[in-house]
């Protein structure tokens, strides 16, 4: 296998598939317009919005189910370093980030980078120190990294135990907005759609795991680029003239100061430690676009920054996608790829971001409240804006309301598009959130299984059995993230809190497993709950109303207190075998075999049997 | 496949190599954003220049970093004999 060209391990009609696929999606919107100009309702052009997509990326998922276990949990490792980095940028964003970091970044102007900035610079983190070693050793899951790496079968439980913790937070938040935004497109109740966006879910992954994830997760990512700027592009031609919405946001940006300038919007300044992220609620202006520090003050700024980026680089999600590669250098090249692809969405997110808000500040602001343009009366029928002004009066900025999660889908309402690219913004959401959750839920099922259910037996396992297990955990997965998400709660606010705790339990442990060879199971153990315990109970603090620390800054103490705890526990215990130490050894140098893959390989020679 | 011997200094080459490409990218994704409303009374094509930085600068680095890091270590790999067979 290794002696293989990595060109030959790809799929060989992954381009004309993902081609196939493109042109479909653009045949539904054309679809859905044409049957919009024709009179149908746009209830019905919201189903078909639905519906279309979605089956999509179910056609991907069905399409790829398998009976192979290094199929079903790393998809083969014959993804692509283009396309297994795209699906990583769309998964570190997730529909949340998509939606509520767009809604963030138009309510909060400049200060919502301290959370963007974070994504990419996580990426980065994760490629130079940690992907190419973790995939060198191969692991399916990090928790089965860790236990193989310090040889720990107590570490690994507790690994198992901790990790799915930020997982689950964050693919309650997906499912939750997943149900939200197919309710808005359907026009059925969240609360109906919520567990069948998670039924749906399990049907697609099912069959396939990893491999019906990647492959679908693919096609979804063409959905959300073409979501993301088709609208943005066409406000972008209509309002400057030219179609490079990323480039062109700067010079609106501009406007939007000098209008903001002209008309006196005061300059607020934040507490120094405050972070006030908008809630998805109706929210008013009120702040200068691009003045910083207005809501999230300056000395919490850059520790929002770094305790993204690290609970980015440490989220298992995401690590474990680059297990799907072929090799080392490509898991490498997926990792750029990954960086690349982040900062196109997020410069689309910040354009669609600036374009609405010049929409707001020129047609809505300082407007008599009884003469507001048609497109802004239609997001307050919709509940998505609200102004608190009435008859002649001016409005001013602070009595602009807006809805974080609508503002995605208010552009092609305020430049006028049809209905049917509403329905593909909202699509596209749906199929970032999609995507995300997907991701977060094949990470959790695969250490529900390989990690909690079979163990140190996992890799001895017949691959019948190893793959019943792998089904019925994820189903039950799918229907516990079901439950959870018909919990009320912000998905913001709970991908922030899984940041956290990433950046806290997970990512020292992951960065000194990879950096530090005096490292011991007994101070990876010791780091995992100091970071898990004090990340939580501050966060536990603060929504009792006992510590005024807002999500994410729990991370600047816990994940310190994680990494002193894991090398004083680590010096005051037994050094690690001469094993462990090789083990490092192998997982620092690219070149030979994956070494799971070579565990497995020699198992199967010694023992035959069912094969892997 | 690399010779037993030739482990240390790879480690030690692509060491430096994680701290020459993260520390600088990671110092200034801290302290840029703090020059930000300083930078925006100046203009670059036609963006204020804090906005340009902060947004489409910072993003910009990110990617040619991760590339120019992906090119290195490759790099580094064949001048040790550490690469892949493939």
């Amino acid at each position: 296998m290794a002696q293989m060209p990595a060109t030959r391990l790809a799929h060989p009609r992954v381009g004309l598939y993902l081609g196939i696929y493109t042109s479909l999606m653009a045949a539904i919107v054309i679809l859905a317009l044409l049957f919009e100009q024709l009179g149908l309702s746009s209830r019905l052009i919201g189903a078909l919005m639905f519906v279309g997509p979605v089956a999509l990326f179910a056609t991907f998922g069905l399409a790829l189910t398998t009976r192979d276990t290094h199929d079903y949990f790393a998809a083969g490792r014959r993804v692509p370093a283009a396309i297994a980095g795209s699906v990583t940028a769309v998964s570190a964003l997730g529909g949340v980030g998509l939606v509520s970091l767009t809604g963030a970044l138009f309510l909060m102007g400049s200060d919502a980078f301290a959370i963007l900035l974070g994504i990419p610079g996580g990426l980065v983190v994760m490629a130079v120190v940690l992907v190419p070693y973790l995939r060198k050793f191969g692991a399916y899951t990090i928790p089965s990294y860790l236990g193989g790496r310090l040889d720990s079968p107590t570490l690994r439980i507790v690994a198992a135990a901790i990790l799915a913790v930020p997982v689950l937070l964050i693919l309650i938040a997906e499912v939750r907005l997943g149900g939200a935004l197919a309710g808005r497109l359907t026009g059925l109740p969240a609360a109906i759609m919520t567990p069948c966006i998670a039924a749906l879910l399990a049907v697609m992954l099912v069959g396939g795991g990893m491999r019906a994830l990647t492959w679908s997760s693919a096609a979804k990512t063409v959905g959300v680029v073409l979501a993301l700027v088709v609208p943005v592009t066409i406000a972008a031609v209509e309002l400057s003239n030219v179609p490079l919405p990323q480039i062109t946001a700067g010079n609106m940006a501009r406007s939007v100061l000098r209008i903001e300038v002209l008309r006196g919007v005061p300059l607020l300044q934040a507490a120094p430690w405050m972070v006030d992220v908008p809630p998805a609620e109706l929210e008013a202006l009120g702040r200068r676009f691009l003045q910083m520090f207005g809501s999230v003050g300056g000395s919490a700024f850059s520790f929002v920054i770094v305790i993204v980026l690290c609970g980015v680089a440490g989220m298992p999600t995401l690590i474990a996608r680059t297990a799907t590669t072929p090799s080392v250098l490509a898991s490498r090249t997926a990792m750029a790829w990954s960086v690349i692809f982040a900062a196109f969405l997020i410069l689309t997110m910040t354009a669609i971001a600036v374009y609405l808000r010049f929409l707001v500040s020129e047609q809505v602001f300082a407007k008599p409240a009884d003469r507001l343009p048609g497109w802004f009366q239609t997001l307050m029928q919709q509940g998505f804006a609200a102004v608190d002004a009435k008859g002649s009066v001016p409005v001013s900025l602070a009595a602009i309301s807006f809805s974080r999660d609508g503002v995605l889908t208010a552009l092609p309402i305020a430049i006028g598009l049809p209905s049917a690219f509403v329905g593909l913004a909202l699509a596209g959401a749906l199929a970032a959130c999609l995507a995300g959750a997907a991701a977060h839920m094949v990470t959790l099922a695969a250490s529900l299984t390989d990690d909690i259910v079979l163990g140190a037996h996992a890799d001895t396992t017949a691959a019948s059995s190893h793959l019943t297990v792998a089904r019925v955990a994820l189903v039950i997965t799918a229907m516990a993230a079901a439950a959870l998400a018909l919990m009320p709660a912000d998905p913001l606010q709970l991908v922030l809190w899984g940041l956290t705790v990433s950046a806290s339990a997970s990512f020292p442990v992951l960065i000194l497993s990879v950096l530090w060879k005096r490292l011991t199971a007994m101070g990876a153990i010791a780091a995992l709950l100091v970071g898990f315990v004090v990340a939580v109970g501050l966060i536990l603090l603060q929504q009792l109303g006992r510590f005024d620390i807002h999500a994410p800054l729990p991370g600047i103490l816990a994940a310190p207190l994680a990494f002193a705890t894991a090398i004083c526990v680590s010096y005051v215990t037994p050094a690690p075998s001469r094993a462990a130490l090789e083990l490092l050894r192998d997982m620092r140098v690219p070149g030979g075999e994956t070494l799971m893959d070579r565990q497995r390989r020699l198992h199967r020679l010694k023992h035959g049997g069912e094969t892997h | 496949m690399i010779d037993w011997r030739d482990r240390k200094p790879y480690w030690r080459h692509t060491k430096w190599q994680m701290t020459a490409t993260l520390l600088p990218f990671l110092v200034g994704l801290v302290v840029v954003p703090h020059y930000v409303d300083a930078l925006n009374t100046k203009r670059f094509l036609g963006s204020p220049l804090g906005f340009f930085v902060l947004c489409h600068g910072l993003l910009i680095i990110a990617a040619v970093v991760a590339s120019v890091w992906v090119n290195r270590q490759d790099a580094i790999d064949r001048w040790h004999g550490a690469q892949e067979d493939v």
